[in-house]
């Protein structure tokens, strides 16, 4: 699949952001509503890039979230918005080749899982809305992290791993 | 001595070499784009609608129990019965995955595996064990690491063994088919 990168100008930018009380809501919408698309900032500019593995886990998120309590027939509590939001966070910070091996589900806890399958190795994930606490598995390593801060630094220092060891 | 009244200590235990079988009583617990089964598939859940049963043990079947291909296709319809009728839609039971008793056994010294008092033969209980006195009550401690390994290696196990639910067969009351 080919990605296809082109530019807003923006003025365009302007317009559309000036119906928006934020550009993070913008952007939001702008995911949504543009199936393929998934859009993100470089060097100033908004640039839309045609993601198709970040695609699909953002309509699996989107998915997760209309989901209520009880969904497993039982008891199970629905995805907290927060657990959603630090997932979408990781994921959209991942390169397709990752992602394409990833799937996300719901915990019964409120939590969410991020789970990789890649050519080499395994992630095993899970946020509860503060921290991620993760195991990647591969026949070099075995790295355990437990409550790490969802934040730019461990997310990419988790997709470096997890190319390192599990892509290779 | 750790003990759960839900375990029959007096059957007769479950060989390794058995063929078990754990029911995917979701779509949720299975993603067909990468193949991979749900860590969630084997935590322990709470159950009723108030949250005041937490699970003791994830329901498994034992193949050697069922003598025909029809009493199995029977024991796989129970996917469907998880669900409220009311909210019935055919798509909601995912499917099933087959393992032998020794690979759980294998993964953790915290799995176990029991026959249930007061329940039929072919259905049997995984339990973990969460210290010497006393078995995990659902929902279990997944930022623990080594929870979260074990129920990821458990759901790695039977990825590539698993089925679509049978079509859903209209049961009596008393469980026969219609």
């Amino acid at each position: 699949m080919c990605a296809h990168t082109f530019t807003l100008d923006d003025k365009l930018v302007e317009k559309i952001s000036s119906q928006f009380t934020s550009r993070e809501s913008m952007w939001l919408w702008l995911q949504r509503e543009l199936e393929l698309l998934v859009i993100h900032h470089a060097d100033g500019f908004a640039k839309a890039d045609v993601r198709i593995e970040l695609s699909r886990l953002s309509q699996r998120i989107a998915s997760l979230r209309q989901l209520k309590a009880g969904w497993d027939g039982q008891a199970a509590l629905a995805p907290s918005p927060k657990a959603l939001q630090q997932v979408a966070m990781v994921v959209s910070s991942m390169p397709e080749d990752i992602l394409s091996s990833c799937a996300i589900f719901p915990s019964n806890d409120s939590c969410v899982y991020l789970q990789g399958r890649f050519p080499n190795g395994r992630l095993a994930a899970y946020f509860n809305g503060e921290t991620m606490t993760y195991i990647l598995k591969s026949p070099q390593e075995q790295m355990e992290k437990k409550n790490v801060a969802v934040e730019n630094e461990s997310v990419k220092q988790l997709a470096q791993s997890i190319k390192q060891y599990c892509m290779a | 001595m750790r003990s759960d009244k839900s375990i029959d200590y007096d059957a007769p235990s479950i060989g390794d070499k058995e063929t078990l079988i754990r029911l995917l009583c979701s779509p949720l617990y299975y993603d067909e784009a990468t193949g991979q089964v749900s860590i969630d598939a084997f935590d322990l859940r709470m159950l009723g609608r108030k949250q005041n049963q937490p699970e003791h043990y994830a329901s498994l079947g034992r193949e050697k129990f069922f003598a025909n291909k029809e009493e199995r296709q029977h024991y796989l319809q129970v996917g469907y019965t998880v669900w409220d009728d009311k909210e019935w839609d055919s798509n909601r039971y995912y499917g099933y995955g087959t393992f032998l008793a020794c690979e759980a056994k294998a993964i953790s010294s915290r799995i176990e595996l029991w026959p249930l008092k007061g329940s039929a033969p072919y259905h049997i209980g995984l339990f973990y064990t969460a210290s010497e006195d006393a078995y995990y009550k659902g929902p279990l401690p997944k930022d623990d690491t080594e929870i979260l390994f074990m129920l990821s290696e458990l759901a790695e196990m039977i990825e590539d063994n698993i089925e679509k639910a049978p079509e859903r067969e209209l049961l009596t009351t008393d469980g026969e088919s219609l």
